[in-house]
């Protein structure tokens, strides 16, 4: 298994929301199904997770609700709100755009451009 | 947005379970991921350990969280107040100073807003306040003419219908009650429905209603003070009959303790303007003030056209409005509408408003010396935290940080200052009250209380705001200055040296600080001691005559009968009847013309009885003989000081002087007058205005126009000439009630205002004089403090104990110096003035102008010895040990 890479700076909001828009989620489980997802490639600082949480919940991007995990504890789970759902296709959209401009920048040669 | 500002309120609001809940998530964070790693083979011991590295800086991650709801420049700010109630609690000398400074200052200024609150600003409490208007008669220089007769008020309530939603007529009286006590009672005539204008409900029965107004079983409505005194309270009181003068009132209803109405005061009881003019003892037939509300959209000047078309009409007026009147055209009227905004914005009484201006500048100096005050204190202790402040900036800390600390504190400070002002406010102000209106309820009249308003309590906050900023700001700015900091850090180790830019600039600020100080208390002292020294002149001021020998009798109307019923009373010593009396206010003025020069001169009718019954000596020539009082004969008495003015260095005897027929002057016959007198000078003005300068008395007798006051000389004692006459009015008219009173009333009366004025003047020039005292006091202490280092080096290098104390008072002496030089002008000009308006203090205001910069620079002087005496005491081992 390759080194996880780090993300780039301001993609984690977007990880969070794709993560959660999976299905109702606590902080860990956020984690955990980001790293799966990813085959374990995106290294995330763990305790960032939690303002950035904070902050969606404040944007009202996610909602959250005190439940109990699968092993019996206190947890709180975090949903997407109808908001969130928005802007959640709104950044995939502009996130694909950006992919694609990237990497036609990037797969240009010098003859292209000549 | 508002998902953002509710998260953040529930955060705020549930801080506990906030914190608890962020605590609990990371927990569980953790045992997850503790749990993972154990079963990826770790031990549970390691697997911890790994959980918490891997989760990073918890802390960062939990205020991050906080930021993330907005919750930080909460935390700031109580953080900034926790660290400033320490602080305080840490110099509570300071705290208690500061505060009580700020307290007292503030209790005045409430007080004095408090009055101005309900007299000038609150709206009068009626239901369309904006729309209540004042209708009076007015000349075309617009300057008031007079009032409506009853009939008036009934004509215009029905002809301006159109106009207006309710008209009323009303007005205060002052008449004999016999039953159920037999006194002056103060009450008021009003037109029906003008009580239920206004905020206060009846307590028991009903108001005066319309058709009631002038008739047989006369109804009248009581004041929930007129019931308490005429009635003690009795429950069963409708259907109670009250005679009034001469007619029988039968009770119908009583207003509640909460009547409010368009004036401050409130009288006993309410008739109907019909019965009121109805009844006996008026001179001439009743004026009332109008005043009702406009109808939405109604203008104020097409209401005044409305009513002046609609008088006409009444033919009441022909001549006055028309101009054609005798007297000339300036005295064409015109009814004017006028706004009524509160109890004293009334029409004709803006000239209120200058005065209210001075007294309000007058108070608020007082809280800017304690601002000033505050700052200096401020400033001094920021340069006693300098190192803190120092080590903070060079922490990270910001400026801006830093001020806001710093203001936090000040705010905290005139916070707690605000709330002693207003719990001392709240507490003085019915006193007060009682005290400013003594003249009126000596008189009988009841005031209607104060209610305190959260007018009052906004002002408060708005006064501690920008009290804290002004004094917290300045030192504030001036500690954080980046200059100083960088001197201070250099300071740390050396020796007394460095911090110099920032000292001097500190210095300076604190000096011009106490300056204000001085120069502010200066002013507000000298005005204690013009007003203090015009009731000291004034009641040193010998009138000429005993005023407490005098009896004004009180008889309304005395006809020549009546006074000479009165003589055959063997009590009075001597009676006489003149128009105007001594002491109650000044005397009319009229032109005179002597050898083609015009002479605007102060003038009386008296009769032949009066130089002996005021027992007024006779330079020269005559008094009047009883004939000629009775024929009003072309000769005159006139004072020494007129016949000085008149004719200087001759004799005024057999001289002339004439009075021409003047527009609005009918009262003396014009024509050439000889001089048969001269009578010695007295006061029959104010007091404050000295013995009068010119006085010509005409000769007049009892019941001609005028003439319609009676003065006497009791044999042996006022009091008994007091019932004497008591019984004597009764017997001569069952319908009247005398209400004998000494003329020293009059002096008492004139003094009052003047007692009340440097009552306040003084307590506020005390109080700025305290002020600067602590001021001082806290300044040199904390230099001293500060440079005691320096002290105890210069002890160490043999300089002496005069030296070192001379070093420490020269700089605050001098600060106090320039205040006393930038104060002075200003008291020179105040006192100026006050000689120009109150006679009796002209010259030279040796107490105000001296006096008061002598005892603010011994109390200077005081108040800076006592601290600089701990410098001579300054032991150089001790204070190098310090550090």
């Amino acid at each position: 298994m390759d080194e996880p890479v780090a993300i780039l700076p301001g993609t984690l909001d977007l990880l969070i929301l794709k993560a959660v828009s999976l299905g109702p989620q606590h902080g860990y489980g956020v984690l955990l199904r980001i790293q799966q997802i990813s085959r374990g490639a995106l290294a995330i600082e763990q305790g960032a997770l939690y303002p950035a949480l904070y902050r969606l919940e404040h944007q009202d991007l996610i909602a959250a609700e005190w439940g109990v995990s699968e092993n019996n504890r206190r947890a709180r789970f975090y949903t997407l709100t109808p908001a969130g759902q928005a802007r959640l296709g709104e950044d995939l959209e502009r996130w694909q755009r950006l992919v694609e401009a990237m990497a036609t920048v990037l797969a240009t040669r010098t003859a292209e451009v000549a | 947005m508002l998902a953002r500002l509710r998260s953040f309120t529930r955060a705020l609001l549930g801080r506990r379970d906030f914190e608890a809940g962020l605590d609990t998530e990371l927990d569980f964070h953790l045992e997850a991921r503790a749990a993972d790693l154990a079963r990826s083979g770790l031990a549970a011991e390691e697997a911890r350990r790994r959980a918490r590295l891997e989760l990073g800086a918890r802390e960062t991650y939990r205020e991050q969280c906080r930021q993330a709801r907005g919750l930080r420049p909460v935390d700031e700010l109580s953080a900034d107040l926790r660290y400033a109630w320490r602080g305080l609690k840490g110099s509570p000398g300071f705290a208690a100073v500061a505060v009580s400074t700020l307290g007292l200052a503030m209790a005045a200024n409430l007080a004095c807003f408090t009055f101005f609150d309900a007299f000038v600003f609150r709206p009068l409490p009626i239901a369309a306040a904006d729309r209540y208007v004042d209708l009076s008669l007015v000349d075309e220089r617009g300057e008031f003419g007079d009032r409506f007769t009853a009939e008036e008020v009934e004509g215009l309530r029905s002809a301006l219908t159109p106009a207006f939603e309710g008209l009323y007529g009303a007005t205060f009286f002052q008449l004999p009650i016999f039953e159920p006590e037999r006194r002056l009672v103060h009450g008021q005539a009003v037109s029906a429905g003008y009580l239920s204008l206004f905020a206060g409900k009846l307590a028991f029965g009903r108001g005066l209603l319309a058709s009631e107004d002038a008739g047989q079983d006369t109804p009248a409505v009581l004041s929930d003070v007129g019931w308490r005194r005429l009635f003690h309270g009795d429950p069963a009181v409708l259907g109670r009959k009250l005679r009034l003068a001469n007619t029988w009132f039968t009770v119908v209803g009583v207003m509640g303790p909460d009547f409010r109405g368009a004036e401050p005061i409130t009288p006993e009881l309410w008739i109907p303007i019909g019965a009121h003019r109805q009844l006996a003892g008026h001179r001439e037939s009743p004026r009332y003030n109008l005043s009702g509300t406009l109808r939405p959209g109604a203008g104020r000047a097409s209401a005044g056209e409305l009513a002046t078309a609609a008088l006409a009409s009444l033919g009441t007026r022909a001549g006055q409005l028309a101009g054609t009147a005798a007297t000339g055209a300036s005295e064409k009227l015109h009814v004017k509408v006028e706004p009524r905004r509160s109890w004293l914005e009334a029409g004709g009484r803006r000239g209120l408003a200058p005065l209210g201006a001075m007294l309000f500048a007058a108070f608020l100096l007082v809280l800017l010396i304690a601002c000033a005050n505050l700052a200096s204190l401020h400033l001094a202790r920021a340069s006693a935290r300098h190192r803190e402040i120092a080590t903070r900036l060079s922490l990270g800390s910001s400026r801006l940080r830093l001020v806001r600390q710093l203001l936090t504190e000040s705010l905290v400070l005139s916070g707690l200052g605000a709330a002693l002002g207003v719990a001392l406010a709240f507490a003085g102000t019915g006193e007060l009250q009682r005290r400013v209106f003594s003249l009126v309820t000596a008189a009988g009249l009841s005031v209607t209380p104060i209610a305190l308003h959260w007018h009052v309590v906004a002002y408060a906050a708005a006064l501690a705001l920008t009290a804290g900023v002004a004094f917290g700001l300045l030192p504030a700015l001036v500690a954080t200055s980046p200059d100083l900091a960088a001197a201070a850090r250099r300071d740390a180790p050396a020796l007394g040296g460095g911090a110099l830019g920032g000292r001097v600039r500190k210095q300076r600020l604190t000096g011009a600080l106490i300056a204000a100080q001085v120069a502010g208390s200066l002013v507000l002292l000298t005005l204690a001691g013009l007003m203090i020294r015009t009731v000291r002149e004034a009641s040193r001021l010998d009138a000429g005559f005993d005023p407490a020998r005098i009896v004004e009798v009180g008889f309304p109307e005395p006809t020549p009968a009546v006074a000479a019923r009165l003589r055959q009373e063997p009590e009075i010593a001597s009676l006489t009847s003149v128009m105007h009396i001594p002491l109650a206010g000044s005397m009319p003025r009229q032109a005179m013309r002597v050898d083609d020069a015009s002479h605007n001169l102060r003038f009386n009718f008296v009769d032949d009885r009066y130089f002996e019954t005021m027992r007024i000596g006779l330079e020269a020539g005559r008094g009047f003989w009883p004939e000629e009082a009775a024929t009003r004969s072309p000769v005159v008495v006139v004072s020494a000081a007129t016949a000085r003015l008149l004719w200087p260095g001759t004799s005024a005897l057999g001289r002339a002087l004439e009075v021409t027929a003047e527009p609005g002057g009918d009262v003396i016959d014009p024509g050439r007058y000889e001089v048969v007198g001269v009578a010695a000078d007295v006061v029959s003005g104010f007091f404050f205005q000295g013995h009068d300068t010119s006085v010509v008395y005409f000769p007049a007798a009892v019941g001609s126009p005028h003439v319609a006051n009676l003065l006497v000389r009791p044999r042996t004692d006022t009091a008994t000439l007091t019932q004497v006459l008591d019984g004597a009015c009764q017997e001569i008219d069952p319908a009247v009630l005398c209400k004998p009173a000494t003329l020293a009333r009059w002096a008492e009366f004139q003094r009052l205002p003047f007692v009340a004025a440097s009552t306040i003047a003084g307590a506020l020039g005390l109080l700025a004089l305290g002020l600067t005292a602590i001021g001082l006091h806290g300044l040199v202490a904390f230099a001293v403090v500060q440079r005691l280092r320096e002290l105890g080096v210069r002890i160490a290098l043999g300089a002496s104990s005069a030296k070192v104390l001379s070093t420490v008072l020269s700089r605050a002496l001098g600060s106090v110096l320039i205040g006393v030089a930038v104060g002075l002008p200003a008291c020179w000009l105040l006192s100026r003035a006050a000689g120009r308006l109150f006679r009796v203090l002209a010259g030279f205001d040796a107490l105000g102008l001296v006096g008061a910069p002598l005892l603010l620079l011994v109390i200077a002087l005081v108040a800076a010895l006592i601290p600089a005496r701990r410098a001579m005491g300054a032991d150089p081992v001790v204070s190098l040990r310090a550090d």
